[in-house]
């Protein structure tokens, strides 16, 4: 009996410190394994797992990012097998078009801060934009842009250096921009002309660097 | 504006969006700013993107929110099993359960209607639950291009005679495997929907009752006040999931075209 007060008192502390950041790791999960399922078995392993690991958590630490480390080395051990990429039929297809990323290049439709490219997208552009990106792109993406890890946080969640994290969140983001341009364009948001103004041929190198990623990952 | 000026751009004007730098260093990217027309364009961007990015991150169901209590809730009773089997109440659920364990192996039952088929299950949970589409389309050949690829089985998406208009394909996942669900809406009330859940189900039998219809054999089951119509095609299993009468289940069913 004193044992199960011990235990009830710890889940306890466990919810109040870890549920706060449910919807950031579905979030999180739901963009690493596209589907509602699969992102609430997810997310329910990775909190069933940090509190079988709760005593390992240093109190006083970054709760959020020992999450996050957790909910990302469970989907590489358990869930990476079980969903099939989608990205490399879909990517193929793509490679054939434009290979225009977007650059700085101050142009006339975005001089009004309130005309930026970005502001005007559609939500479900970005979720599927952020769909096709290759894993390890995506996941750096993910810790990063929707849940404003410091490289250094992503770093230590991914078990890698820094700058690994740097470059695959600048390829990554530079991979995505892409597709959102190509969304953009497809779904009326911007003009064809516009996302020329926007866009800039890459270099061929880096071009092809990118189809060999994705044809590993 | 120079080229030295283009090199430092994307990593560094990033990072200093991203939050990287010390009071001090943002400082003198602020003061570089005020100067460079370029730079400061490059960061408005990233502030931007990063603005649509966040934008796009979604907040979990609410009952998921009890479902994760409740899982934990469970892992923290240590004495689980010790405890139930100290209830007297509980030694005479076991005995049943062992009784009915035999009465089984001796040939207690022709089907094993008992066995809660997570199709049934799973497919009313997911028709239920009306999830957003992955993909919307009202064209069937669209919608099975798309789904191509993505599944590790083939599917026909049927089309039906009885004005049942495609609303568009998403993925999910019946018991692990891969699964497709299909939503109709008919014409009849204010577009009543339809899920149609295509899975590739290695379980021999379907649920409920057999019937023959349009040369085809289907099963016909109920779950929480939805009539289920199940067939396989090409070995892939096909359930009409709705809330229509059993009848008009089977007029759609027959009215199905698989090719």
């Amino acid at each position: 009996m004193l044992d199960f007060k011990h235990t009830d008192r710890t889940r306890r502390e466990f919810e109040s410190l870890s549920l706060d950041h449910l919807d950031a790791l579905y979030s999180a999960g739901l963009r690493l394994t596209k589907n509602e399922r699969d992102a609430e078995d997810l997310v329910q392993d990775t909190f069933l797992r940090a509190f079988r690991f709760f005593d390992k958590f240093e109190r006083g630490t970054n709760m959020k990012a020992w999450l996050f480390k957790i909910l990302t080395n469970t989907f590489i051990n358990k869930y990476r097998r079980r969903v099939k990429e989608r990205t490399v039929v879909e990517g193929a297809a793509r490679e054939a078009g434009n290979e225009r990323f977007v650059t700085r290049e101050p142009t006339e439709s975005s001089a009004d801060p309130e005309q930026y490219f970005f502001d005007k997208l559609l939500s479900d552009d970005v979720i599927r934009s952020i769909d096709q990106l290759p894993i390890d792109f995506r996941l750096v993406v993910i810790l990063a842009d929707l849940q404003e890890f410091s490289y250094k946080e992503i770093a230590e969640i991914l078990d890698c250096p820094v700058g690994t994290v740097m470059s695959r969140l600048y390829r990554g983001r530079k991979l995505l921009q892409k597709n959102l341009l190509e969304y953009a364009v497809a779904s009326g948001v911007l003009h064809g002309k516009q996302a020329l103004e926007l866009g800039a041929v890459v270099e061929e190198e880096e071009a092809v660097e990118v189809l060999e990623f994705k044809r590993r990952a | 504006m120079t080229h030295e000026c283009r090199k430092l751009e994307e990593t560094f004007l990033h990072a200093y969006v991203d939050g990287e730098f010390s009071p001090e260093e943002s400082g003198e990217v602020k003061a570089h700013l005020a100067e460079c027309p370029m730079c400061a364009h490059a960061v408005r961007l990233h502030q931007s993107y990063k603005a649509a990015m966040l934008r796009a991150n979604a907040t979990a169901p609410h009952p998921f929110y009890d479902d994760v209590r409740e899982g934990l809730m469970h892992e923290a009773d240590p004495g689980r099993w010790a405890r139930a089997f100290q209830r007297p109440s509980a030694i005479a659920v076991a005995a049943a359960c062992a009784g009915a364990a035999l009465w089984f192996l001796a040939g207690g039952l022709s089907h094993p209607i008992f066995s809660t088929h997570s199709l049934i299950e799973d497919g009313v949970a997911l028709h239920a639950r009306a999830l957003p589409l992955d993909y919307p389309s009202s064209d069937p050949r669209s919608a099975q291009q798309w789904l191509e690829g993505k599944l590790d089985f083939g599917v026909h998406l049927p089309r039906f005679a009885q004005g049942a208009r495609l609303q568009g394909v998403r993925l999910s996942n019946v018991n692990r495997r891969q699964a497709a669900v299909v939503t109709y809406s008919l014409p009849q009330g204010d577009g009543r929907r339809v899920s149609l859940l295509i899975v590739d189900d290695p379980e021999p039998h379907l649920p409920g009752a057999a019937r023959r219809i349009a040369d085809r054999e289907v099963w016909l089951s109920r779950a929480r006040g939805f009539n289920i119509a199940s067939w396989r095609n090409d070995e892939i299993v096909y359930s009409l999931i709705s809330d229509l009468d059993e009848q008009d289940v089977l007029a759609l069913v027959q009215s199905a075209e698989m090719r």
